[in-house]
């Protein structure tokens, strides 16, 4: 038999690691990181049902801000926008944004504030017209729920923000909620705020926009904030269990980290920790 | 049955879909109705947002047609609006979307003017930091010094004044240290956060006790 034949012949295929998962690095550790997680979401969620003990949220700087402009909006007698782009159904930050959604909404119904919410996705709008109507109804005002304040503008990025820059434009609101996950637009809405006066809070979790925030809003919450921040106003069972759930496995992972980086300066060639997460 | 039936579809195609990704990827192993499940979602999807478009529509009907009926500040703007939406699908529907005609709109006005939302940003961007750069405490004025220090390692004046070769790499090389070092220190402990936040949502949505979506009770 001739080399050139060995050499022509297909490598053998790499084998499963422990027979299941796959030959690429961190498979496994992030398998176990993910069942971990999902299992401490769920037993942090039935305690916090349960009305059993769970660590307390503590309370967001950026929270007394909400009332402070609702407050400004209703002594000036000027309505209050809240608004996000990049929501959809399956989003994370979308049920954040839920939560902070109610929450305003209820304290606009019960001050007789005029709330507008804008929107740039179909599916997403119509849950929150069932929200704030919701919110309305709890607040003892049903018929003070506007259905056209709850308005679905463009599905495109650009026409979205250029819609909600005439919305600021035309009808002033003393004050604006920027909550979710943003991109280019996020400057255009934040300045367009500060053109008219209005206070403004951003709860974002996107990294690349929150420099943006913090540049032109009032009150920026960044990064997980948005998570806690919902947890707190929403006083939600299931969400204030998810955010104590991430608490954990954040201290876990930053344990990790500097057990990793400590060994890695001591004995780099023993590094056990690297091994794990890299298997 | 509004919020059972639903999370019981999902639930089944989710299941059905991991299934079908990790037996492939893992054992090699096509599940028999892989391709049916495949092309199901597609078209499963395409109609869902088609029925979502709809209602965007009928949304968009509604507000503005509200608007001109009863002649509120700026109502011609929504007969406009209105205007163009239903020549384009009345176009779209008589030719086709790959015609000249129904891609003409879109070429010669909407991309235009997304162009200009877009170059916007650098005004807002100047304006934003004529605001944020001011010496109102210590985190301003440490900010205000990083962002001169960044902003000049960019520019070829900040190069003539301290090039590269010199000390430290100049402003270059103090820019490069600043942004791959704190500036991507804190954006790594930002990501962290958010990370581990959207895990424990999808952990939530995966086991079901999401169902804000579903509507309320």
């Amino acid at each position: 038999m001739s080399l050139e034949f060995l050499l022509a012949a297909p490598a053998a295929p790499t084998p499963p690691k422990w027979g299941v998962f796959l030959p690429l690095p961190n498979v496994v550790f992030a398998v176990v990181w993910a069942v971990i997680t999902m299992i401490l979401v769920y037993v942090m969620i039935r305690r916090a049902k349960a009305g059993q003990w769970i660590p307390e949220i503590r309370k967001i700087p950026g929270i007394d801000a909400f009332s402070e402009a609702i407050g400004r909006a209703t002594e000036m007698g000027k309505p209050v926008h809240m608004t996000d782009y990049s929501t959809s159904l399956g989003d994370d930050s979308t049920f954040a944004y839920w939560s902070f959604l109610a929450y305003i909404a209820k304290m606009c119904a019960s001050y007789d504030t005029r709330f507008i919410v804008t929107d740039a996705n179909y599916l997403v709008n119509v849950v929150n017209q069932e929200i704030v109507k919701q919110a309305y109804l709890e607040a003892g005002k049903p018929e003070a729920y506007v259905q056209d304040d709850v308005r679905f503008i463009a599905g495109s990025q650009f026409a979205w923000a250029m819609g909600v820059v005439g919305l600021l434009a035309r009808e002033k609101p003393a004050a604006q909620f920027l909550v979710g996950f943003f991109y280019a637009e996020a400057l255009i809405l934040a300045e367009a705020g500060n053109l008219i006066g209005a206070i403004q809070v951003a709860a974002a979790s996107s990294p690349a926009q929150i420099p943006f925030f913090v540049a032109a809003c009032d009150y920026t919450m960044i990064g997980e904030e948005l998570y806690a921040g919902a947890a707190y106003v929403s006083k939600d069972p299931v969400v204030t269990g998810t955010v104590v759930a991430q608490d954990i496995m954040r201290f876990a992972l930053y344990a990790i980290i500097l057990l990793g980086a400590i060994i890695d300066v001591v004995s780099p060639k023993t590094n056990f920790v690297k091994t794990v997460l890299k298997f | 049955m509004r919020k059972e039936v639903p999370f019981i579809i999902s639930l089944v195609f989710a299941v059905w879909r991991f299934c079908l990704e990790a037996f492939d990827k893992m054992y090699n192993y096509k599940l028999p109705s892989g391709d049916l499940l495949r092309n199901a979602s597609a078209y499963a999807m395409t109609f869902l947002m088609c029925g979502a478009a709809l209602l965007g529509t009928l949304n968009l009907l509604r507000i503005h047609g509200n608007n001109i009926r009863r002649r509120r500040a700026n109502w011609i703007f929504s007969a406009y609006l209105l205007a163009l939406l239903i020549w384009q699908i009345a176009i779209g529907i008589a030719t086709s979307h790959t015609g000249a005609i129904y891609k003409w709109p879109y070429d010669a006005a909407y991309l235009p003017l997304d162009a200009t939302m877009f170059s916007l940003l650098a005004f807002y961007i100047a304006s934003a930091a004529y605001r944020a750069f001011r010496v109102r405490n210590i985190d301003a004025a440490v900010m205000l010094v990083v962002a001169f220090l960044v902003m000049l390692g960019n520019v070829p004046i900040g190069q003539a004044v301290w090039g590269r070769t010199a000390f430290l790499g100049g402003f270059e090389g103090v820019k490069n240290w600043i942004l791959r070092v704190p500036n991507a220190a804190g954006n790594r402990a930002l990501t962290l956060g958010i990370f581990l936040g959207i895990m424990a949502t999808q952990s939530r949505m995966l086991l079901g006790i999401e169902r804000r979506h579903l509507g309320q009770d």
